[in-house]
């Protein structure tokens, strides 16, 4: 599965040769638009999918708790990455 | 905050279409292939749009420790969440917390790489927690910024946007953190975009 990460790379070198080219600029909103295609096929997976659509509350409620802690951990990660790297140069207001 | 209701939009249309009209294409080969030139695409913006100059100017060591910061408290507390879900392992949720709110990529990653080893019918399960996981942080991260901000200092907003900080949560972070926080939030949201893929096919592969 190594092909998306040789992908990306491949995509930076392309970017970087292409820098200068007015085309680049729009690849954010091309990148956006794959997103949308992306996720709208994502959508067709699931509403095709009885189980998954059936339980979509259930599955809410699972991806609730895992972001709810994956929130508090970086919050406090860089809480303690405050307090000890940046407190003392930059002073808060 | 438009462009995350708009990609919902899009996802809800998908699971409309999904549920009424009857596909006879291999919707999953095809969005293979469509992430196949989402990466490159990806690639592209990040090899041409990087300024390196103004990039360099903030490398300093302490702005790395933040993604850092970022990316190591939301695996040892997603993690947790392998204890409360009985179903999902420990490593199953790391998987979708390392999303980092990268919810397009990280849920089509999980689903793939995961479809060999749980088959494709928990596979798709635990895209979809990833995707709605990694959304609701987003959305999170935008409504509680000030709350975070109260609770755990200056750069808790930007560790909870995760890769959103960098663009959609930047306005926010400027906001309740500060000017000075500004550079930093964009460091940290593209180092964070840099590493998403690497970090979930780690944990997928685990």
């Amino acid at each position: 599965m190594h092909i998306f990460l040789i992908l990306i790379v491949l995509g930076a070198f392309i970017g970087y040769f292409l820098r200068r080219k007015k085309f680049i600029g729009k690849v954010a909103n091309i990148v956006q638009i794959i997103v949308c295609v992306l996720l709208f096929l994502l959508g067709i997976t699931v509403g095709s999918n009885k189980l998954i659509l059936d339980n979509l509350s259930y599955y809410c409620g699972q991806a609730t708790i895992i972001s709810v802690l994956s929130i508090l951990g970086s919050a406090i990660a860089s809480l303690i990455l405050f307090h000890f790297c940046f407190k003392g140069k930059d002073n808060e207001k | 905050m438009k462009s995350s209701i708009i990609t919902v939009l899009f996802f809800m249309a998908g699971c409309l279409v999904g549920c009424t009209v009857d596909i006879n294409v291999n919707v999953h080969d095809l969005s293979v292939y469509v992430l196949y030139i989402l990466m490159i695409f990806i690639g592209m913006n990040i090899g041409g749009n990087m300024d390196l100059r103004s990039f360099a100017k903030n490398l300093n060591f302490r702005t790395l420790l933040v993604p850092l910061a970022t990316i190591t408290g939301t695996v040892l507390f997603a993690a947790i969440g392998g204890f409360i879900l009985s179903q999902w392992s420990s490593f199953d949720c790391i998987a979708v917390g390392s999303g980092l709110c990268y919810y397009s990529l990280s849920s089509m990653l999980i689903e793939q790489l995961k479809e060999p080893s749980m088959g494709l019918h928990l596979a798709t399960e635990l895209g979809t927690i990833a995707l709605l996981a990694n959304i609701i942080r987003e959305m999170l991260a935008l409504i509680a910024a000030p709350l975070i901000r109260k609770y755990f200092g200056a750069l808790a907003p930007i560790s909870a946007a995760g890769m959103s900080s960098g663009d959609v949560a930047l306005n926010i972070v400027a906001k309740y953190s500060g000017k000075d926080a500004v550079p930093i939030a964009i460091v940290h949201g593209i180092l964070i975009n840099l590493s998403v893929p690497f970090i979930v096919t780690l944990f997928c592969n685990l």
